[in-house]
């Protein structure tokens, strides 16, 4: 049984239909990654999972319970994490009240453990604690926001553009704690990715997402190759 | 230094009570992001109910003045859950929710007017308030200050440091400031933006409502300052800087103090042209306002 399942998932954002039923999944260890061009629907298509985009037909089940526009906060307790696009951070907060508010959902007691985790895993945080966020480097903002999600230990984490906007060594550190999360922790991971490269690279299963539908399912294996991809999916 | 001591006392007084408006008024901005006219509201509430419990229904000062605050608090809920949720809901727009309070505003003011009449309500018997005598042959120094003055700039601050308190250090504090800084990204981690909401209407309200209360013992109250207030409260928030907290007690201290030194060598009839001439020349000379940084942008842009 897959940790997460979408069945013919509906979203639309007024009388736009975003989402035209989109059914994939994603097991526990592994990372299923979507790609598609902008505007396709993939943020849609996390969002939905997560509850802040409205569902309006289909299902989403998480280990084995059908969470269905259930609320973030819910989605938090049952164990899924939610990485939002773009490095979003509290700009004018601390990177210290940022991870605090990251562990929102978590009992009290639990916060400063997972904090000092957070710290371990991202020093250069740790260096700055106590700067606003907007003060941070994009890099450094990803790896805030990264670091806020992780301070719930998720089973389950949709990420949505993790590495959009940077560049060179950051990604590589990126990618390195995605690959850890999966295979030291067992964690899954639903992977939205513009970098077609990094996406196939860490990928177990990719989906091409077109106009809210998946066009395309395949092995990663088969994407490795720029010609291939470009003959399957028009993209380089 | 005499007349000098004199003046920024009772500027700091007046600017005290628009502080306190000021910041009631920019926590809700800054968190609901609405043009809260109906803030005026709140004011109107305590000062009508601290006369009202005290002179109408003979309970002591104290017990009417803390009532009259606690039940301006709660207007804060009425007003969120009655006309701003539901704006929201339907998707109101910035200008339409705007327009709705400016309505709430104006139906209380009317109902107020046919219900207590235009008198000035004073809360108290008439009468100058008791003063402390200050005097200093060495220093040259002979005054009278209000006691009443001197008790709210002492509750303000105190108000201040607490609200400042407790955005800094306090989860729910946090909560705030973390809608206001990034709603979205606040409603991924959790958050529950509606009861957040609900808190700040009852924090700005119960601001306001401190302020009617003690401008109200001093001076009476009258329905038609409501509009007056709301906008002096904004015009403090926007003199101080859009976004900025401390901003907004400056703002309305720096209210408080033009209208106390344009009515002191002008008359009283310029206290008014003069503040809002101050929020004028912030508005064209210096936009960010006194306290205000680029990072606010976005909290601007709305306005
Ligand atoms: N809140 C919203 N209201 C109305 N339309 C929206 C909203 N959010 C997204 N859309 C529209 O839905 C479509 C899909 O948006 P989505 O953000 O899911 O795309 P995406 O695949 O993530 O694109 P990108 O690669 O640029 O991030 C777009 O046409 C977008 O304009
Ligand atoms: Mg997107």
């Amino acid at each position: 049984m897959p940790l997460l399942e979408t069945r013919d998932l509906l979203v639309s954002y007024g009388p736009k239909q975003i989402l035209n039923g989109v059914s994939l999944g994603v097991d526990e260890g592994k990372v299923t990654t979507i790609i598609g061009h902008n505007g396709a629907g993939k943020s849609t298509l996390i969002k939905g999972v997560y509850g802040i985009a409205r569902v309006t037909g289909g299902a989403v089940v998480f280990d084995g319970r059908d969470i269905t526009n259930h609320a973030p906060y819910d989605n938090i307790k049952a164990g899924v994490g939610y990485l939002a696009q773009g490095g979003q951070v509290f700009a004018d907060l601390s990177v210290e009240d940022n991870l605090k508010l990251g562990g929102y959902a978590l009992p009290n007691d639990l916060v400063p453990e997972r904090m000092e985790q957070a710290y371990r895993m991202f020093p250069i945080l740790d260096r700055r604690r106590r700067s606003d966020a907007d003060t941070l480097s994009g890099g450094e903002r990803q790896m805030l926001a990264l670091g806020m999600t992780l301070m719930l230990k998720p089973k389950l984490l949709l990420m949505d553009e993790p590495t959009g906007a940077l560049a060179g060594p950051v990604i590589e550190q990126i990618m390195g704690t995605i690959r850890s999360l999966v295979e030291e922790m067992g964690v899954g991971i639903l992977l939205v990715e513009q970098n077609v490269d990094v996406g196939v690279r860490l990928a177990d299963a990719v989906h091409v997402v077109e106009a809210g539908k998946v066009i395309f399912s395949g092995d990663p294996q088969e994407l490795r190759d720029p010609e291939a991809r470009r003959r399957l999916l028009g993209l380089a | 230094m005499e007349t000098f001591i004199q003046i920024s006392i009772n500027a700091l007084a007046l600017g005290s009570i628009y502080a306190l408006l000021s910041l009631g008024f920019a926590v809700i901005y800054n968190t609901v992001r609405i043009f809260h006219v109906l803030h005026g509201a709140a004011f109107l509430i305590a000062g009508y109910a601290t006369w009202w419990l005290a002179q109408e229904q003979g309970w002591p000062i104290y017990l009417a003045a803390s009532t009259a605050v606690i039940l301006a608090g709660a207007s804060g809920v009425f007003m969120e859950l009655a006309i701003y949720r539901r704006l929201r809901v339907r998707g109101a727009g910035f200008l339409v929710s705007f327009l709705g309070s400016l309505a709430a505003l104006f139906f209380f003011e009317g109902l107020l007017l046919t219900l207590a009449r235009t008198a000035t309500r004073l809360p108290r018997a008439g009468g100058p308030l008791p003063t402390l005598h200050l005097q200093s042959d060495a220093l040259g120094i002979d005054l009278f200050i209000k006691w009443h003055s001197v008790y709210t700039i002492v509750l303000v601050a105190i108000l201040v440091v607490v609200v400042t308190l407790f955005f800094r250090y306090t989860k729910w504090g946090r909560m705030i400031r973390a809608i206001a800084s990034n709603p979205d990204l606040a409603v991924a981690v959790g958050i529950n933006a509606s009861s957040v909401y609900l808190l700040v209407f009852v924090l700005g309200s119960t601001l306001a409502g401190v302020g009617g209360v003690m401008q109200t013992y001093e001076g009476g109250v009258i329905p038609n300052v409501g509009i007056r207030l709301a906008i002096t409260a904004a015009g403090g928030v926007i003199i101080g800087g859009i976004g900025s907290m401390p901003g907004a007690v400056v703002g309305g201290l720096a209210l408080g103090a033009a209208q106390t030194i344009a009515s002191y060598y002008w008359g009283g009839n310029w206290a008014i042209p003069a503040g809002f001439m101050l929020l004028l020349l912030v508005i064209l000379f210096r936009p960010y306002g006194l306290l205000g940084t680029r990072e606010h942008r976005e909290l601007r842009r709305l306005l």
